[in-house]
């Protein structure tokens, strides 16, 4: 049976499926159905197998040298070892409430209490009694918790839905596959997935078929699952992980060689992350440093806004990460299809065209100042680059440019360390911004295109309604004229453009922007190394008499169609 | 009753580890331990004590041990805050 979801990572992987619980639901009033002394007896026992479970994770952690998850060990035994929380326990189980209920609605108040701080560490705490708590009362029903974090050998996780924490939690080394019933393409937890390059697939909505431990295929690129397969079902996806296995071997011989067309010229090659984490790991292959950092991880998935501090230390774990390579870091473009629960957006009855990225930080100086001020910070440890996202006018550029002057003058009064001298970009991706690009350019150092959105504003065409997917499309000459625009008039006033959207890591799109004239490529790190490889095949020189026929082409189709006929028949297998 | 007045030095205050370790520590005296800070007062061998008093760097706190081991209690846990470095 196949199941089709959405591609998020690509690679193929053929290993045993890991069922993840879903995360029971507890009703916090439920009345005790024994006497309150076996009640009692039952969370005691309780919290001594979670007490005993949780030394043994810290040892384990300890040995690993695993220090963070160590000491979170020791505040959840402290939690846990709390003669509040417990006596807070003792008089709800007496006051007749069930054993599960008692737990969880005195770890709620804990919670609450925590949370009503309004700080950034607290809310943090909040968090890991809330875990606790709810891994108290699923050890008292005898119910399995979602859980990651005791994986011992490789699996394919098969969950409904998956939050990031958990998958932060997990031995992501055993993770070799991941498919996200009720995922989208655009949600955290598939980002950080992207970046962690974890093949994985959302949205194949129901994954209960799937059997605990049986055989699973899955196809990260074709966004498939294949379960319950025949023999004959079986020896096709091994044919397959053959052949997928082979191509990936032929890509890794790429990984030190450098970005060049096969007539030898030279592009920069960047990664496009969400999380610094994804720094950790060793990338696939040499690369010129970060394009994209998207900021407004920092800022989804919780109820409090990270503070200046947790914010220079994310930036300046990046910086130090690269080793010198720069880290454009763009600032929060929350709004359009992210939200921040935060910043208690209202709904909008056109999210994309409406209050979002610059267009928030105009009325909340205060959100915009202690990123900045972040960024200024972090910057004394690596080549930090700040980019602003949804530029539309010169005016909000300047706002913008105001406020980074403000950000440098309060530290520097303030006597605290930092670098006011970095490089300031936008981001093109509002039509207005290319016609305006020569003002624009007169105050910044670079630009980086944004081509999903440049598409969707261009055809005034949301790129999340289905019914108007046929206006999606990169390759129309009205994007490739605009991007064109955007690379010549750069260049005219001697100053960098990249481009940092879907198309750069495109087969067809990575042409035809080389062919514009492109020469800064940014792109999730799963894509890179093809991209080395692709960009090895392309004679610019030769394909440059194919400019002007892209750009003067009837439709995407026919641009298409035209690059298909010049491009070498390997360039589309590759 | 002894009372030690001192500062809260580290850039994260008392959340988290240091809070564990810091009650881990006050736990292993027999003596009552109390630590004021900013006109509240916490229990140093209840977590959720110390973490609701949300005490940040900076701040300046008054420990206070009442019980056989006092003097030793006090002294021990001011020394313990002003070591902190995170």
């Amino acid at each position: 049976m196949i199941l089709q979801g959405v591609s998020v990572c690509p690679g193929c992987t053929l290993s045993r499926s890991y069922l993840l619980a879903e995360p029971p639901a507890f009703d916090l009033a439920k009345k005790a159905d024994e006497p309150v002394a076996d009640a009692l007896r039952r969370i005691d026992e309780a919290f001594a197998s979670i007490a005993a479970e949780l030394t043994a994770s810290k040892e384990e952690y300890a040995a690993a040298g695993a220090c963070e998850q160590a000491d979170l060990m020791d505040v959840q035994m402290a939690m846990l070892e709390d003669s509040f929380f417990r006596d807070q326990i003792t008089a709800a189980a007496e006051a007749g409430l069930a054993p599960s209920a008692a737990v969880l609605s005195s770890g709620k108040e804990q919670e609450d209490m925590l949370l009503a701080l309004n700080d950034d560490y607290m809310s943090a705490r909040a968090e890991d009694i809330h875990d606790l708590s709810l891994r108290i009362a699923c050890q008292i029903e005898g119910l399995a918790r979602p859980d990651l974090s005791g994986l011992t050998e490789d699996c394919v996780v098969i969950a409904k839905q998956l939050l990031p924490s958990t998958l932060m939690s997990a031995k992501v080394e055993h993770i070799k596959g991941l498919v996200i019933g009720n995922g989208t393409k655009t949600s955290h937890v598939s980002i950080l997935a992207s970046g962690l390059q974890i093949p994985t697939v959302v949205g194949c909505g129901n994954v209960s078929m799937v059997k605990e431990g049986e055989t699973v295929y899955l196809d990260g690129e074709k966004g498939t699952l294949c379960c319950a397969m025949s023999a004959e079902e079986l020896a096709a996806c091994e044919k397959e992980l053959n052949a997928f296995r082979k191509q990936r071997e032929t890509l890794l011989t790429y990984g030190t060689r450098s970005f060049e067309s096969r007539d030898g010229v030279k592009s920069g090659l960047y990664m496009n992350i969400t999380d610094p984490c994804e720094l950790l790991r060793p990338a696939d292959c040499t690369n010129d440093g970060v394009g994209l950092f998207r900021s407004e991880f920092l800022f989804l998935d919780r109820k409090t806004l990270p503070s200046e501090e947790e914010q220079y230390e994310a930036y300046a774990q990046a910086a130090k990460a690269l080793g010198g390579r720069p880290l454009t870091i763009r600032t929060i473009d929350i709004g359009g299809d992210k939200n921040a629960p935060a910043l208690a957006l209202p709904q909008e009855e056109n999210p994309f065209m409406g209050y979002r990225a610059v267009r928030i930080c105009m009325d909340r100086s205060d959100l915009i100042l202690t990123q900045l001020r972040a960024i200024l910070r972090a910057a004394v440890h690596g080549d930090i680059r700040v980019m602003f996202p949804m530029i539309a006018t010169v005016s909000e550029l300047d706002v913008m440019l105001d406020y980074l002057k403000l950000a440098a003058s309060q530290l520097t009064k303030e006597n605290i360390s930092h670098r006011a001298d970095i490089k300031v970009g936008i981001m093109v991706e509002i039509p207005s911004a290319v016609i305006m690009l020569d003002q624009l350019l007169a105050r910044i150092d670079f630009v980086s295109i944004g081509s999903n959105d440049l598409v969707q504003y261009t055809f005034a065409a949301d790129r999340l309604n289905e019914k108007v997917s046929y206006l999606n499309k990169f390759m129309h000459p009205a994007v490739l004229r605009l991007i064109h625009q955007t690379v010549s008039v750069t260049r005219e006033h001697g100053k960098e453009c990249s481009l940092c959207g879907e198309m750069a890591g495109d087969r067809v799109g990575l042409a035809a922007l080389a062919i514009l004239g492109l020469r800064k490529f940014s792109m999730s790190s799963s894509k890179l190394l093809r991209a080395k490889r692709l960009m090895s095949m392309l004679d610019l020189g030769a394909l440059r008499s194919l400019q002007e026929p892209l750009l003067h082409a009837r439709d995407a189709e026919e641009a298409v169609a035209l690059l298909k006929q010049s491009l070498p028949g390997e360039y589309f297998g590759a | 009753m002894v009372e030690i007045t001192t500062m809260v030095q580290n850039k994260t205050g008392l959340h988290a580890r240091p809070a564990a370790q810091l009650v881990a520590l006050a736990k292993t005296f027999q003596s009552k331990v109390t630590v004021l800070a900013d006109g509240r007062s916490c229990d140093a061998k209840s977590i959720f004590s110390v973490l609701h008093a949300c005490i940040k760097q900076g701040t300046e706190v008054v420990v206070r041990a009442e019980g056989a081991d006092e003097q030793n209690a006090a002294e021990s846990i001011v020394k313990y805050i002003e070591a902190l470095e995170e």
